[in-house]
C-alpha cells in the first residue's frame, strides 16, 4: 500500500516537473453543488476559516498564503488552536491575515491566490471571490472531519499525507479498543453553560475519539441528532451519569479547570457530591483549545488522554 | 391620553374602586397557582409529597430535594423579584417619559449590564491575577448590577443638563444614545471572540438559571428601596401626568419627582438585571396590559404592574424549564412566547 | 385658507420672514453635507487593503487599461459598496424622519411594526439555509419577510388607527425577536457569528446585482414622502391634540407609513439592521436644520447617506484587514456627535 502510494507520488512529482503547474486544471464539485475549474496543484491558497480549513491544510502539509484568524483583546492575531496543535500561527509562518469575522475581500485579492476555500457559513459572496480566483465552498458541519479532510486532500493533491494521518489515528483507536472492551464502558462529555449543561452529539475531537473507539453514551446523548447540541436542564444531571465523564475549560483566556468547576457549581450547587462520576473521581477536565478543532493532532492528543483514563478506570475497578 | 379621559368619564366612582381590587385578587390567585406549578413541574418528575418534604425537611444528600430547593425554589423567588421589578420599572419609565414605548432599555440599564459582563469576560485574561475565574463567575450578578446602575446614572446625569432640566424628551434621547453606544461596544467584543459569545449568549437572552441565593439576597435591598420609593411617588406621578405646569400648580417639585422616579426605576431594574440578565419585553408590555384592564391611577397601576410582571415571568420560567424538557430554553426567550398571545388578545379587545 | 391653498399657496404664504431666516442655513447645511459625501466617496474609492495608485483608480473608473484584479476591486468591490452605502443610508434616514413625524414619537422606527425583524430574519434564513443562492435574492426575500410581518400586524389589529395598531406591532416584533434569540442561543457558533455581523449592519455583501432594485424602491419612497411633506406639516400644526403615539392613518398618513415601511424593508434586506441611522439622523436633522418636514426629510436623508458611508469606510479601513461592521462604527461615532448636538440645544428641549 505504502509502496504504491510512494510510486504514485513519484509519478505525480514527475508529471508536475514536466508541465508548468498552473497550466493544469481539473473540475471539482463543492458543497454548494457548484462545479469549479481548480488548479491541479494550487500553490497560493487563501482559507476563509482557521479551525475548519486552515488547520487541516497545514496538517496536510500545505501552507495557505492567507487565512482568516482571530484577534485577542490586546490586538494580536492568531489561528484558533493553531500553535498548540500545529505549531503554525501568524507569527511563526508567512500567512497573511484577511479578517476575523467579516472577510476583507481586498486582502484576499492582495494575497494573489490561485485557489480560495470558503465555507457556506461565511457570508462573503462567492460571486465576489470567484472573480479573484477559483473558489470552492466546503461545509464544516455535515460529514465531520473525514469529509473535510477528504475534500481538502483531493483539492491539494495530498491524499498520501492524509492516508498516513489516518493510519496513525486508526492505529491508536485499534490499540484503545484492544486494551478494554469499550462497548462495556459508558462515557459522556458536557460543559457548564450559564446554569444549564451543554451536551453535544459528538463533542468535536473529544467526541470523535469517544465515538470511534466504540464507547457507549447515555440515552439522553444518543437522542441528539448528529452534529447537534442541546442545553440540558440541571434537573437532568443524573441522566448524564457515566463511567467516565469529560469536561472542558476555557484555556484561551488562561482560565484553569477551577473556572469550569465554578461554572458547574452554578449549574447545581454541590453537583460533585450529587453526581457519582464526579464524587468518585471519574470526571476528567481538558483544555478546550485541544479538543475544539477537527485536526488529527487533536485526535491523537485526546486518544492518548482517553487511553490513560480508561486504564486508570480499569485499575480502580479491580 | 384621550382614551384615558373618556374611560374615566364613563366609569362610575364605585366601580373604579371595586375593579382594581377584583383585578388584584385575580392576579394574586393566578400568581399563587403559577408558583405552585413552578415548584411542582420541571424537567424531572418529582412527586408532590417529595416537593413538600424538601421544603419542610431538606435532605442535602437527596438529589430531588436539591432540585426543589436549590433550583426550582430559587428560580421561583428570583422570577418574582425580577418580574415585579421589571413590571414596576416599565410603569415608572412610561409614566415619567410620557412615552408608551418607554422600557428599561431607555435608561440604559440592560445595555450597561451587558457591556459590563462582556467586558469583564474579554478582559479576564488580564484580570486573571487579580480576579481568578471562579470569583469572576460568582461575581457576575454584582458586575451586571453595577454596570446597569452606572450607565443609568450617566443617562440621568446628562439628561439633567441645561436650564430646562430633565425633560422627558431629553431622558429618552440620552437613554437611547447611551444604550446604543454600550450595545455597539458589546457586540464589537462578541464579534471578535466567538468563545466569549458562546459563554454569554444565554445570559444575554435573559435567563434565570445558574443563580445563587447569595445573589438573590444581594438584589433584595435595592429592589425593596426602589419599590418603596415608587409607591411613595405614585400620587405625584399622577399629577405629573397632567402636565408639568398643572403639577407645579399643585405644589409638586416636577424635576425632583421625575429624578426620584427614575432612580427608583434604576434600583428596581438594576436588581432585576443582576439576577436575570438583560430581559426585554416584560417592562414594555406589562404596564400596557394593566392599562388594558382599565386601570389608570398610578397608585393602582404600580402594584398591579408588579403582580402582572411577576406572574408573566413565573409563567415564562415554568415554560422555559419544562416545555421542551430535557432541553431548557432561556427565560427571556419564552417571556415573549408566553406574553405575546395574552398581550395581543388584550390589545385587540381595545376599542380603536 | 391655509389648507385650501395647500399645494401652491401654502408655500408662498409661509415664505415670509421665518422661511427667509431658515433657508440660508438649510441650504448651507445641505451643501456641506453633499460636499462631505462627495469627498467621502472619493476617499472610499481610493483606499483599501489592496494598494492601488490614484492614477490606476482613475483609469479603472474610466475604463482604462488596468490589471483585472485592480479593475475588479475598484468597479466590482469598492464602487458598489459606496453606492449601496449612500442609497441605503439615505433610505433609512428618510424613513426614520417620516415615521417619527407621522407617529410624533421620537423613538418610533419601523421596528414598531416588525418590518426590521421580519426582513432580517428572512435574509438570515436565506444566508444560512440557502448559501448557494446569490446576494441578489436578499432584496426580494427580505422585503417579502418584512412586508408579510407588517401585513400580519395590520390583519391582527384589523384597522390602522390608534394605539391598538402600535401595540400589536410591538407584540409581533417581540415574537420575531424571540425567534431570533432561539437561534442565537442554540445554533452552531459559526452560524451565530455570521448572523451577528449581519444583524449589526454590514455592507460586506455589496454587489451591483443588489443596487438597481434598491434604487427603484428608494426613488419611489422618497417621491411619496416629499410629495406628502407639506401635508405632513399641516397635519402636525392642525392636529396638536392627537395622542403622542397615535398613528393616525388618514389618506396622507397611509403614504407616510407605507413609504418608510417599504424603504426600511428594502434597505435592511441589503445592509442588515443598520437601525440606529433611522433613529439618529432625523433628530440630528432637526437639531441642525429645523424647519418644515421637507427640509427635515432632505437633511435626514443626506445625513443618513453620509453617516453610513463614513461608518462603512471607517470600519473597512481603520483596522484593516480586520473589518468592523458599519452599524457598530456608526453607533460609536454617531452617539458622541448626537450628544454634542443635544448638549448645544440643552436649554431648549
Amino acid at each position: 500500500m505504502i509502496a504504491l502510494l510512494r510510486l504514485a507520488a513519484l509519478a505525480l512529482a514527475f508529471a508536475v516537473h514536466l508541465a508548468p503547474a498552473h497550466a493544469q486544471t481539473r473540475l471539482f464539485t463543492d458543497d454548494l453543488g457548484r462545479t469549479v475549474e481548480v488548479p491541479a496543484r494550487p500553490q497560493r491558497i487563501v482559507s476563509l476559516h482557521d479551525l475548519d480549513i486552515t488547520l487541516p491544510l497545514i496538517e496536510l502539509g500545505v501552507l495557505p498564503v492567507a487565512s482568516h484568524g482571530r484577534v485577542r483583546s490586546d490586538g494580536t492575531r492568531f489561528l484558533r488552536a493553531g500553535k498548540l496543535l500545529t505549531g503554525v500561527d501568524f507569527d511563526t509562518a508567512p500567512i497573511a491575515f484577511i479578517g476575523a469575522n467579516a472577510i476583507d475581500i481586498e486582502a484576499v485579492a492582495a494575497a494573489k491566490p490561485d485557489l480560495i476555500i470558503t465555507s457556506p457559513t461565511r457570508d462573503t459572496p462567492v460571486s465576489q471571490l470567484e472573480r479573484i480566483a477559483p473558489t470552492v465552498s466546503i461545509e464544516h458541519l455535515k460529514g465531520g472531519p473525514d469529509a473535510i479532510y477528504g475534500k481538502l486532500a483531493a483539492l491539494t493533491g495530498t491524499e498520501g499525507r492524509l492516508a498516513t494521518l489516518k493510519a496513525r489515528y486508526a492505529a491508536q483507536i485499534a490499540q484503545l479498543r484492544g486494551l478494554v472492551d469499550t462497548a462495556g464502558i459508558t462515557v459522556v462529555s458536557f460543559q457548564a453553560n450559564q446554569g444549564k449543561i451543554t451536551v453535544f452529539h459528538t463533542d468535536r475531537a473529544l467526541g470523535r475519539v469517544l465515538r470511534d473507539a466504540g464507547f457507549r453514551f447515555p440515552k439522553i446523548v444518543e437522542g441528539i441528532p448528529e452534529g447537534g447540541r442541546m442545553d440540558v436542564s440541571a434537573e437532568r444531571l443524573p441522566d448524564l451519569e457515566a463511567d467516565l465523564a469529560f469536561g472542558t475549560f476555557r484555556s484561551d483566556l488562561g482560565h484553569g479547570p477551577a473556572a469550569e468547576m465554578a461554572d458547574m457549581e452554578k449549574v447545581m450547587p454541590g453537583w460533585c457530591r450529587l453526581m457519582k462520576a464526579c464524587r468518585e473521581g471519574r470526571y476528567v477536565l481538558l483544555p478546550r483549545d485541544e479538543t475544539i478543532s477537527n485536526t488529527f493532532a487533536a485526535l491523537n492528543l485526546v486518544a492518548a488522554v482517553v487511553e490513560a483514563e480508561v486504564i486508570r478506570l480499569r485499575l480502580a475497578r479491580r | 391620553m384621550s382614551l384615558a379621559v373618556t374611560g374615566l368619564a364613563t366609569t362610575r366612582p364605585r366601580r373604579r374602586l371595586a375593579r382594581p381590587v377584583l383585578i388584584a385578587s385575580g392576579l394574586m390567585l393566578l400568581l399563587v397557582g403559577l408558583a405552585i406549578a413552578h415548584l411542582g413541574f420541571g424537567a424531572r418528575a418529582i412527586a408532590p409529597e417529595v416537593v413538600v418534604r424538601a421544603l419542610i425537611a431538606f435532605d442535602a444528600d437527596s438529589f430531588d430535594h436539591n432540585v426543589i430547593v436549590e433550583l426550582r425554589l430559587l428560580r421561583l423567588l428570583a422570577a418574582l423579584v425580577v418580574g415585579a421589578g421589571l413590571g414596576l420599572t416599565g410603569a415608572l419609565i412610561q409614566s415619567v417619559t410620557r412615552n408608551p414605548l418607554g422600557e428599561p432599555h431607555v435608561l440604559g440599564l440592560n445595555a450597561g449590564a451587558a457591556l459590563a459582563v462582556v467586558t469583564t469576560l474579554t478582559l479576564s485574561s488580564f484580570l486573571g491575577p487579580v480576579l481568578p475565574a471562579p470569583a469572576l463567575a460568582a461575581g457576575r450578578p454584582l458586575v451586571a448590577g453595577l454596570g446597569a446602575i452606572l450607565l443609568c446614572a450617566a443617562v440621568l446625569g446628562v439628561a439633567a443638563l441645561g436650564r430646562t432640566g430633565m425633560t422627558p424628551l431629553k431622558v429618552t434621547l440620552c437613554g437611547v444614545a447611551f444604550s446604543a453606544f454600550a450595545a455597539a461596544l458589546t457586540s464589537a467584543q462578541l464579534l471578535l471572540d466567538d468563545q466569549t459569545l458562546a459563554t454569554v449568549r444565554l445570559w444575554l437572552a435573559g435567563d434565570l438559571s445558574g443563580l445563587s441565593y447569595g445573589a438573590l439576597w444581594a438584589a433584595l435591598p435595592p429592589a425593596m428601596a426602589g419599590l418603596a420609593l415608587a409607591l411613595v411617588l405614585a400620587g405625584r406621578l399622577d399629577a405629573l401626568a397632567m402636565g408639568d405646569q398643572m403639577a407645579a400648580g399643585l405644589g409638586i417639585h416636577v424635576a425632583r419627582t421625575r429624578l426620584m422616579a427614575l432612580v427608583a426605576a434604576g434600583l428596581l431594574c438594576g436588581a432585576a438585571v443582576s439576577l436575570a440578565g438583560p430581559i426585554g419585553f416584560v417592562g414594555l408590555v406589562v404596564p400596557h396590559v394593566v392599562k388594558a384592564l382599565g386601570v389608570r391611577d398610578m397608585r393602582v397601576v404600580l402594584p398591579l404592574s408588579a403582580l402582572a410582571g411577576a406572574a408573566l415571568l413565573v409563567a415564562a420560567d415554568l415554560a422555559a424549564r419544562s416545555l421542551f424538557a430535557p432541553r431548557e430554553l432561556a427565560t427571556g426567550i419564552v417571556t415573549a412566547l408566553v406574553g405575546v398571545p395574552v398581550f395581543i388578545a388584550l390589545a385587540a379587545r381595545r376599542r380603536p | 385658507m391655509r389648507t385650501v391653498a395647500r399645494a401652491a399657496g401654502y408655500r408662498r404664504f409661509s415664505a415670509g420672514p421665518v422661511s427667509l431666516r431658515l433657508r440660508p442655513r438649510a441650504a448651507g447645511v445641505a451643501a456641506a453635507l453633499v460636499a462631505l459625501i462627495c469627498a467621502g466617496a472619493a476617499f472610499a474609492l481610493a483606499s483599501g487593503s489592496l494598494p492601488i495608485p490614484l492614477r490606476a483608480v482613475m483609469a479603472a473608473l474610466l475604463g482604462g487599461d488596468v490589471p483585472p484584479e485592480v479593475a475588479h476591486v475598484i468597479t466590482g468591490v469598492r464602487l458598489p459598496r459606496v453606492v449601496l452605502a449612500l442609497i441605503a443610508g439615505a433610505m433609512l434616514g428618510l424613513s426614520g424622519a417620516a415615521l417619527q413625524a407621522l407617529t410624533r414619537n421620537g423613538l418610533a422606527d419601523p421596528g414598531l411594526v416588525g418590518v426590521k425583524e421580519g426582513a432580517s430574519l428572512a435574509v438570515l434564513v436565506l444566508i444560512l439555509a440557502f448559501p448557494a443562492l446569490g446576494a441578489a435574492w436578499r432584496l426580494p426575500v427580505g422585503m417579502a419577510g418584512g412586508l408579510a410581518v407588517a401585513l400580519a400586524v395590520v390583519l391582527i389589529a384589523r384597522d390602522l388607527s390608534g394605539v391598538r395598531f402600535v401595540l400589536v406591532g410591538i407584540g409581533v416584533s417581540w415574537l420575531l425577536a424571540s425567534a431570533l434569540l432561539v437561534f442565537i442561543t442554540t445554533a452552531d457558533i459559526n452560524d451565530v457569528e455570521t448572523a451577528l455581523v449581519w444583524l449589526a449592519g454590514s455592507l460586506h455583501a455589496a454587489e451591483w446585482t443588489l443596487i438597481p432594485a434598491l434604487a427603484v424602491w428608494g426613488a419611489l419612497g422618497a417621491g411619496a414622502l416629499f410629495a406628502t411633506a407639506r401635508a405632513a406639516d399641516v397635519a402636525l400644526l392642525g392636529d396638536a391634540a392627537a395622542t403622542g403615539l397615535g398613528v393616525r392613518l388618514q389618506r396622507t398618513g397611509l403614504f407616510g407609513l407605507a413609504a418608510p415601511v417599504l424603504m426600511t424593508a428594502a434597505a435592511v434586506s441589503c445592509v442588515g439592521s443598520l437601525g440606529f441611522v433611522g433613529l439618529i439622523a432625523p433628530h440630528m436633522a432637526r437639531l441642525v436644520v429645523g424647519g418644515g418636514q421637507a427640509a427635515v426629510l432632505a437633511a435626514s436623508g443626506l445625513l443618513g447617506a453620509a453617516l453610513v458611508l463614513v461608518a462603512d469606510t471607517a470600519g473597512r479601513l481603520l483596522f484593516a484587514p480586520l473589518q468592523i461592521p458599519a452599524g457598530i462604527v456608526m453607533t460609536l461615532a454617531g452617539v458622541p456627535l448626537f450628544l454634542f448636538l443635544l448638549w448645544r440645544r440643552r436649554d431648549q428641549i
